[in-house]
C-alpha cells in the first residue's frame, strides 16, 4: 500500500501512513519513503548527535527501540523498523527527524516553528525548541479563525525575492494538557505514540493548502516573570543569530556542506522578515494573552 | 574526548552556592560570577538534549529517555571543548534497561554530592515551589517523584524520588567515587569543606584561593547579584532565589508532627550523615 502526500511544497510516496500530512491523489513523486534495510553506518562518519551520523552527504539516524533510517540525496528515506515497532512510532519520527535533513540536503531553510495565516497570503511563524509552546499558540490562532501551515516545521524559500512558507501539516501535535485546554476530547486513535500523551489533533476547514509570504517570526520562550513580554524587532545581526539557532537540525549543514548556502538562506530570509522575541511567564496559561499580543503586533505591522 | 565532573544533589541542597564558588575558583579574580553564567548547568532542555540526540527526543516517554541518559551525556562531553566538563544534576541516580548507570562512568572524572537535612530541605524547597509544607513532605517521600517546573514540556523529567532514595542512590555503593559534601558543613566549617570537595574534583588550590573564592559567593552578595540582575533559576512564583541560606530553619517552620513524619520516612539516612541522634534531629 503507498500513501500520497503532499508537504513542504513536495509530492511524497510513502510506505507508511502519515496522519498529519495532506493526503493527495497519486502522483508522481518527488520524494520516496520506503522500507528496508539500513547499512550501517560507515566508519568515518560524522557525528551530529548520539545517534545521527552523516556520511557522503547521507543522514543515518536511528531511533533506538523504533527503527533505523537513511536519508539520501534530498529525495529518498529507506526505513528499517525493529521487529515489533508500532507504525506510529516509526511515522512520528520519520516526519521530524527526517524531513529536517530531507529539506537540507535539498537546500532549503528547514525552521523549527508552527506556521499559521490570517488571510492565506501572508503567514506567522512561532519558533522554538521542543516544549516552547508552538503549536500551543498556532492552535489558539485557529481558535481565532486563523488557519494552518505547519505545525513542526517551516521550510522557507525565497519567491519571487520574497520568503515564503509551504503547507506541510494537516493537524497539529499536543500534549493532553492542551487538548484539555481547547476542550479537544483525546481519542486512542489519536496518540502520536501508543504510550505517549501526545496527540496528533486534525485540523479539518481550518489548513491552508498553498504557500504564504512568511511577514514575521516570534520566537517562544520560558521565562520567571510574572507577564508575557514582545520584544521589539530585532536587529539586523541579531536578527540573523536568532534565526540560525532556529534551524531545524542546525548541526547537520555543516556536514553536509551546505555551510555557505545555509549562511546565504539566513541572510537572505533574516534580511526580509522581522523577528521578535515572545516570552511567556513559565507557569500558568498564558496563552490568549500571547495570542492577543502576537495578534496587536500583526495588525500594528501590517498598517 | 572531555572527562565529565558531575555535581548532584537533590533539589534545594546547595548546588547552586557550590556551582557559584567553582565558577569564582575556576576565574581565579575574586569578583563575585554572574548568576546566570554559572559553569555546571543542568543538562535537560530539549533544545539541547535535542540536539545532542540527533532526533526528536521531545517524542519518547521516561523510560525510553532514561535509556538514553548515558549516550547524552557522552555526546555532551565529546561536544566540549575544555578538558573538563561540569555538569549540574538533580537526578536519583539510576539504571538503563540494559544495565549501565545513567551516568556515563567512562567519562567521569568526580562526583560531588551535596546533601543537606530533609528537614531544612522541605522547608527550603516549599517556599521555593510555593507549596504547602505538608505537599512538599509528599514529595520528599514519593518514589516517583520529579523536579516540576509545573508541568514545562521544555525539558527532559528529572525523576528525584524520595529524599532517602536520592541520597542513597548516589551514595550507597556508587560505580564510582562520590565525594560527599553536606550543607551544613559548608556553613559552619566553609573553609575546610569548600577546599577538600575542590581538591576531590582534581583542582589543586591554596587556602588563599579556596577564600577568595568563598568571599566572592558569600550569600549576601549573591542575593544582591540576584537583585540587581535577576536569577533564571527563580521559579516564577518565589520572590527571589537567594532567601535566606541559614541551617535549621525547619525549627520554627515545621511543626512537631510534621517534622516527626520526616523523621519517620527519613530518619535511616539522616542518622547515616549525622542529622539525627538519639535525642532527635541535630541543629
Amino acid at each position: 500500500m503507498t500513501y500520497h502526500y503532499r508537504a513542504h511544497g513536495l509530492t511524497v510516496a510513502s510506505e507508511f501512513e502519515l496522519p498529519h500530512a495532506k493526503a493527495v491523489g497519486e502522483k508522481r513523486p518527488e520524494v520516496t519513503f520506503r522500507s528496508g534495510e539500513v547499512p550501517a553506518v560507515p566508519t568515518g562518519a560524522h557525528e551530529v548527535g548520539a545517534f545521527c551520523h552523516i556520511h557522503d552527504r547521507k543522514v543515518f539516524l536511528t531511533v533506538p527501540g523504533v527503527a533505523r533510517y537513511l536519508v539520501s540525496g534530498g529525495d529518498q528515506v529507506v526505513v528499517e523498523p525493529e521487529d515489533g515497532t508500532d507504525t506510529a512510532s516509526v511515522a512520528a519520527f520519520l516526519l521530524s527527524s527526517c524531513w529536517g535533513a530531507l529539506l537540507h540536503q535539498r537546500q532549503e531553510l528547514p525552521l523549527h516553528a508552527s506556521v499559521v495565516t490570517p488571510d492565506g497570503v501572508t503567514a506567522v511563524a512561532f519558533a522554538g525548541s521542543s516544549g516552547s509552546g508552538k503549536s500551543t499558540l498556532a492552535s489558539e490562532m485557529l481558535r481565532r479563525g486563523w488557519s494552518l501551515l505547519t505545525d513542526d516545521i517551516a521550510a522557507v524559500s525565497l519567491a519571487d525575492d520574497l520568503p515564503q512558507v509551504s503547507p506541510a501539516s494537516v493537524a497539529s501535535k499536543l500534549w493532553v494538557d492542551a487538548l484539555e485546554r481547547f476542550g479537544i476530547e483525546p481519542f486512542e486513535h489519536m496518540r502520536l505514540r501508543p504510550q505517549l500523551d501526545k496527540y496528533v489533533v486534525r485540523r479539518e476547514g481550518q489548513v491552508c493548502l498553498h504557500p504564504c509570504r512568511l511577514v514575521a517570526v516570534f520566537v517562544l520562550r520560558a521565562h520567571n516573570r510574572p507577564e508575557v513580554e514582545l520584544s521589539e524587532k530585532l536587529a539586523g545581526a541579531k536578527r540573523f543569530a536568532v534565526l540560525d539557532l532556529q534551524t531545524f537540525r542546525r548541526r547537520m549543514v555543516a556536514p553536509l556542506g551546505e555551510r555557505a548556502g545555509h549562511f546565504g538562506r539566513l541572510a537572505a530570509v533574516s534580511a526580509l522578515v522581522p523577528v521578535r522575541s515572545a516570552g511567556r511567564p513559565s507557569i500558568g496559561d498564558h496563552v490568549s494573552d500571547l495570542a492577543d499580543a502576537v495578534e496587536v503586533s500583526f495588525e500594528r505591522q501590517s498598517t | 574526548m572531555s572527562e565529565i565532573v558531575f555535581l548532584a544533589s537533590y533539589p534545594k541542597s546547595g548546588n547552586t552556592w557550590f556551582r557559584a564558588f567553582l565558577t569564582a575558583l575556576l576565574d581565579g579574580s575574586g569578583t563575585t560570577p554572574d548568576v546566570n553564567r554559572l559553569v555546571g548547568p543542568l543538562v535537560v532542555g530539549w533544545a539541547t538534549v535535542e540536539d545532542l540526540l540527533g532526533f526528536a527526543g521531545s517524542e519518547l516517554d521516561a523510560d525510553e529517555v532514561l535509556d538514553l541518559r548515558p549516550q547524552i551525556l557522552r555526546n555532551y562531553a565529546r561536544c566540549a571543548k575544555d578538558e573538563v566538563v561540569y555538569v549540574k544534576t538533580h537526578d536519583a541516580l539510576a539504571w538503563t534497561s540494559t544495565g549501565e548507570p545513567s551516568i556515563p562512568t567512562d567519562l567521569t572524572r568526580a562526583v560531588v554530592y551535596l546533601v543537606r537535612s530533609p528537614l531544612d530541605v522541605c522547608v527550603s524547597y516549599a517556599h521555593h515551589a510555593a507549596t504547602t509544607m505538608e505537599q512538599m513532605i509528599a514529595h520528599l517521600d514519593d518514589p516517583h517523584a520529579r523536579v516540576s517546573r509545573h508541568s514545562e514540556r521544555s525539558q527532559v523529567a528529572q525523576p528525584i524520588g524520595t529524599w532517602s532514595g536520592h541520597v542513597e542512590s548516589w551514595t550507597s555503593e556508587p560505580p564510582v567515587p562520590v565525594h560527599v559534601v553536606r550543607y551544613d558543613d559548608m556553613v559552619s566549617e566553609a573553609v575546610p569543606t569548600f577546599a577538600a570537595a575542590a581538591q576531590a574534583i582534581g583542582l589543586q588550590r591554596n587556602r588563599d584561593e579556596i577564600e577568595r573564592a568563598l568571599r566572592a559567593t558569600t550569600f549576601e552578595r549573591l542575593m544582591l547579584h540576584e537583585r540587581e540582575h535577576g536569577f533564571q533559576e527563580k521559579m516564577t512564583t518565589e520572590v527571589t532565589f537567594f532567601r535566606s541560606g541559614r541551617t535549621g530553619t525547619w525549627q520554627t517552620e515545621l511543626q512537631y508532627d510534621q517534622v516527626n513524619r520526616l523523621v519517620e520516612s527519613h530518619g535511616r539516612v539522616m542518622r547515616q550523615l549525622g542529622y539525627l541522634s538519639e535525642k532527635g534531629p541535630t541543629v
